[in-house]
C-alpha cells in the first residue's frame, strides 16, 4: 500500500501520472488484483478485507486526485510562462484598419442628415429601366441619358447610373411627407482622373404637401451642409439642368485650395462644382402618382467630397487599395 | 459649344462688357464656363506688306522678301512656302518677344540680313491652322500696314468654352448664345438680313423642282450655287480653329462655320453632273415611315436631320453645288433613329437636341458669305418646303413661380 502511495507522489508531469492511474486503477491494475483475491478470501473475513480494501482505494483516489490538481497546475503555470506577451511592445504583425476616406465621408455626410431627421433608405444596384430612367422624366431616346454612360444587362436590366431610383421606390412604397436620404454605389462606363466605373453618392429627397417644399428651403439647407463639410466657404448657386428637377441648380463652392484665387483644381475659376439639386419636376411626381405635393431634391458624389476635404488629386487612388494611402487615415 | 467674343459681336454688341461680367452672366443663365482663354498678340508682331520676295541665293528653301511694316521697309528672309502667294503678313519686328526666351534680333541667314521673322499663327500664340506662315486678309478687317496685330479683335480674340446641358439645343450656335445674354444683358440682338447681289440671271426654279410625298413634319429650303475661287478666308480658319472644328476643304468650312454661327443644319450636294440647260433636276421629298428622305433625280441622298450619303457630298472640285438648309423635330428623330437603329452623322449631335428651326436665316447667311468671300454666284431665288408651325403655349402665373422658389420676384 506505501508502495501505491509512493508511486503517486513521485509521478512529477501528468504523462507520469497517467501511467500510475493505468497501473493503479486500470483492468489489470494493482487494485483490480487486490480485488480479485476476494473471492479466495474465506466467507467470515470477506467483509473486513472488502472494507479495508475500499479504505485504500478511496484514500489512493484521494491522492491521485490531489496529486492530478497540482500537477495540472503547474502545468498551465508552466504554460502560461512560457507564453506570457508583453502588451506595451511594438509588434510588427496586426495592424489596425480603419475606414476608408470614402466610407468616412459618407459617415460625416449621413450624420448630418440624420440630425436633421431624414430616414436613410435603400434599393437594389441592378434596375430596371422604369426606376433609372423613365420615372425620372428620362424617356427612351432621350440626349439627356447620354449624360450617363449605362452598363446595360442583356436583358435591359442596367446597373443604377444613380441614386434617384432609390428616391422613385421610396415615394412608391410610402406616403408623403417623405424625407429621406439614399447613399450608395452607382455604375458608369467611364475610367479617367475624374472618373471611375462605380463610385458613391449620396441623394435626398424632400415632399410635402404642394406649397410647403421651395426652393428657398433647398437653398438653406445646401448652403448649412455645405458649410458644416467644408467649413467657411463661399457657396454658389448655378442654373442648370437635370431631367428630374425643374428649375435645377449645380451648386459651387469657392475653390479651397487657392481660397478663390484660382488654380488648377478650379481651372482658375475659383469654383468648385459639389452637388446638383432642384425642385422636383412635376413629371416625376406624376410617374408614382402623387397630387398636389411639391419637394426638392439634390444629389452628390462622395468620392468628390472625400477628395476635396483630404486633398486627394486622382480619385482613382481611391479605389487602388494602396495601403500607403489608407495608412493616413488611421 | 465654343464662342468667341468677336464671333458674338455679330450679333449682339459685348464691346463694352467685362470679360468678368461676360462670364458672371453665362453662368447665371444656365450656360456654365468651363474656360475663358483670351489671346493676346505679343507687342511689336504688326501688319506688313510684302513688296518682293526672290530666292536665297545660297539656300534653296529660304525666300528673301522686301516688307512694308509701316515705319519703313524691311528685309526678312523666310522658309515658309507659301510666301510667296502672300501680300500681307503678320511680322515680329526687331524686339518682339514671342516667347519667355525668344526675342526677334537682327540676324544673319545663310548670308543675308534678315529684321524680323513672318509669323504662323502657333508662332503667334494661335490655334494651328495649317502649314506655313499666317496670311492676312480683310476677313479680319481693315488691313492697315503697320498696324499692331493685337488690336485686330478677331484675331486676339477671347474663347470661352461653354459646357451646355442637353436640353440646350437653343444655344448650340453663337446666335443662340447671344439671343440669351441679349436678354440677360438687356443688349438688342442685331437681326441678320442680306439679300442676294447675285450676278446670275437664271432662277432655281427653271431647274430644280421640289415635289413631295406624305405629311413632312420638317422645313426645307435650297439654293443652287456655280463654284468658282472657293477659299477660306482666314477668319474662317481661325474661327473654325478656335472651336477646334478644322475642315479639310472650303465647302466643308463654309458649311461648319455657318451651322456654327446660326444653329441652322446645311448641307451641301454635288450635282455638277447635271446640264443646266437641258437637264432637270428633281428634289423629292418622302415620309418613308417617319425617316424624311430626300432624293435627288431618283436616288436617296440624304435622311433629314440625321445622315448624307458619301458621294453626293460636294467638294472642292465641284462645279455645281445644291445647298439644303433643314429643320426636324428633335423629338422625332431620336425615336426613329433608336428605333431603326439608323446611321447618324456628326450633325445629328445638333438636331437630336434640336437645331435652328429657321431654316431661312442659314440659307441667308451662306447667301451672303458666298458672295461676299468667294467667286461663287448664286441661281435665282430659292426653292423650299415650309412645315406650319404652330406657337407654343407656356402658361405660368408669377403666383406658381413664387410658390415654386419661395421667395417672391419683382415684376
Ligand atoms: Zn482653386
Amino acid at each position: 500500500m506505501e508502495n501505491l502511495e509512493k508511486m503517486i507522489e513521485k509521478a512529477d508531469s501528468l504523462e507520469e501520472l497517467e501511467k500510475v492511474r493505468v497501473e493503479l486503477f486500470g483492468k489489470k491494475g494493482a487494485l483490480s488484483k487486490e480485488f480479485a483475491k476476494l473471492k479466495d478470501v474465506p466467507g467470515p473475513e470477506k467483509k473486513a478485507f472488502a472494507e479495508g480494501l475500499n479504505q485504500n482505494k478511496v484514500k489512493l483516489q484521494t491522492l491521485f486526485d490531489e496529486r492530478y490538481t497540482t500537477l495540472k497546475k503547474e502545468e498551465i503555470e508552466k504554460l502560461l510562462k512560457a507564453e506570457t506577451i508583453d502588451v506595451s511592445l511594438y509588434g510588427n504583425l496586426g495592424e489596425k484598419g480603419a475606414l476608408h476616406p470614402v466610407m468616412a465621408t459618407m459617415d460625416k455626410i449621413i450624420d448630418y442628415f440624420v440630425a436633421l431627421n431624414f430616414a436613410i433608405e435603400d434599393g437594389p444596384k441592378v434596375e430596371d429601366d422604369f426606376h433609372n430612367f423613365e420615372a425620372l422624366n428620362l424617356p427612351k431616346n432621350h440626349p439627356a441619358r447620354e449624360m450617363q454612360d449605362t452598363f446595360f444587362c442583356k436583358d435591359g436590366a442596367v446597373l443604377r447610373t444613380h441614386t434617384s431610383p432609390v428616391q422613385i421606390r421610396t415615394m412608391l412604397k410610402q406616403k408623403p411627407p417623405i424625407r429621406m436620404i439614399a447613399p450608395g454605389a452607382v455604375f458608369r462606363k467611364d475610367y479617367d482622373l475624374t472618373h471611375t466605373p462605380m463610385f458613391h453618392q449620396v441623394e435626398g429627397l424632400v415632399v410635402g404637401e404642394k406649397g410647403e417644399v421651395n426652393f428657398a428651403n433647398l437653398k438653406s439647407i445646401m448652403s448649412e451642409f455645405l458649410h458644416y463639410m467644408f467649413g467657411d466657404v463661399e457657396i454658389r448657386f448655378r442654373p442648370s439642368f437635370f431631367p428630374f428637377t425643374e428649375p435645377s441648380a449645380e451648386v459651387d463652392i469657392s475653390c479651397i485650395f487657392c481660397e478663390a484665387k484660382g488654380c488648377r483644381v478650379c481651372s482658375h475659376t475659383g469654383w468648385l462644382e459639389v452637388l446638383g439639386c432642384g425642385i422636383v419636376d412635376q413629371n416625376v411626381f406624376d410617374a408614382v402618382e402623387y397630387k398636389n405635393v411639391s419637394g426638392y431634391a439634390f444629389g452628390l458624389g462622395v468620392e468628390r467630397f472625400a477628395m476635396l476635404l483630404h486633398k486627394i488629386p486622382d480619385l482613382r487612388m481611391l479605389f487602388e487599395g494602396d495601403t500607403r494611402l489608407l495608412e493616413q487615415f488611421r | 459649344m465654343i464662342v468667341t467674343r468677336s464671333w458674338l459681336n455679330n450679333f449682339i454688341d459685348i464691346s463694352e462688357v467685362s470679360d468678368d461680367k461676360l462670364y458672371e452672366t453665362l453662368n447665371s443663365i444656365g450656360l456654365e464656363v468651363d474656360s475663358i482663354k483670351k489671346y493676346n498678340i505679343p507687342q511689336k508682331v504688326v501688319v506688313g506688306k510684302i513688296i518682293s520676295c526672290e530666292k536665297h541665293p545660297d539656300a534653296d528653301k529660304l525666300n528673301v522678301c522686301q516688307i512694308d511694316i509701316g515705319s519703313g521697309v524691311r528685309q526678312i528672309v523666310c522658309g515658309a512656302k507659301n510666301v510667296v502667294d502672300a501680300q500681307y503678313v503678320a511680322v515680329a519686328t526687331i524686339g518682339a518677344k514671342l516667347g519667355e526666351d525668344f526675342e526677334i534680333k537682327h540676324a544673319k541667314l545663310r548670308g543675308v540680313e534678315s529684321e524680323g521673322m513672318v509669323c504662323s499663327a502657333s508662332e503667334l500664340g494661335l490655334p494651328d491652322i495649317g502649314d506655313g506662315i499666317m496670311i492676312l486678309d480683310e476677313s479680319i478687317g481693315e488691313l492697315v500696314v503697320g498696324k499692331d496685330l493685337n488690336e485686330y479683335e478677331k484675331i486676339a480674340d477671347t474663347v470661352i468654352e461653354l459646357e451646355l446641358t442637353a436640353n440646350r439645343g437653343d444655344c448650340l450656335s453663337i446666335h443662340g448664345v447671344a439671343r440669351d445674354l441679349s436678354a440677360a444683358l438687356n443688349i438688342p440682338l442685331n437681326k441678320f438680313d442680306y439679300e442676294s447681289q447675285n450676278s446670275e440671271k437664271i432662277g432655281i426654279a427653271r431647274i430644280a423642282k421640289l415635289t413631295k410625298k406624305g405629311i413632312i413634319p420638317a422645313s426645307l429650303q435650297y439654293v443652287m450655287a456655280n463654284i468658282d475661287d472657293l477659299h477660306t478666308s482666314l477668319l474662317f480658319s481661325l474661327r473654325l480653329a478656335f472651336i477646334k472644328e478644322p475642315q479639310k476643304d472650303s465647302i466643308s468650312s463654309i458649311l461648319k462655320y455657318i451651322t456654327h454661327c446660326t444653329g441652322v443644319i446645311l448641307r451641301a450636294y454635288d450635282i455638277s453632273s447635271i446640264d443646266t440647260e437641258e437637264d432637270k433636276l428633281e428634289i423629292k421629298v418622302t415620309n418613308d415611315d417617319r425617316v424624311i428622305n430626300i432624293a435627288i433625280n431618283g436616288e436617296i441622298q440624304s435622311q433629314v436631320g440625321i445622315n448624307q450619303n458619301e458621294e453626293s457630298m460636294a467638294h472642292d472640285n465641284a462645279s455645281i453645288v445644291l445647298f439644303e438648309s433643314s429643320y426636324a423635330h428633335p423629338e422625332d428623330l431620336v425615336d426613329v433613329v433608336a428605333e431603326k437603329k439608323l446611321k447618324t452623322d456628326e450633325l445629328y449631335y445638333n438636331t437630336s437636341r434640336g437645331s435652328e428651326p429657321n431654316v431661312c436665316f442659314g440659307v441667308q447667311y451662306l447667301t451672303y458669305l458666298l458672295e461676299t468671300y468667294t467667286g461663287c454666284t448664286l441661281y435665282d431665288g430659292t426653292i423650299s418646303l415650309d412645315e406650319e408651325q404652330e406657337d407654343k403655349i407656356i402658361t405660368i402665373t408669377t403666383q406658381e413661380i413664387s410658390t415654386l422658389i419661395g421667395n417672391e420676384i419683382e415684376k
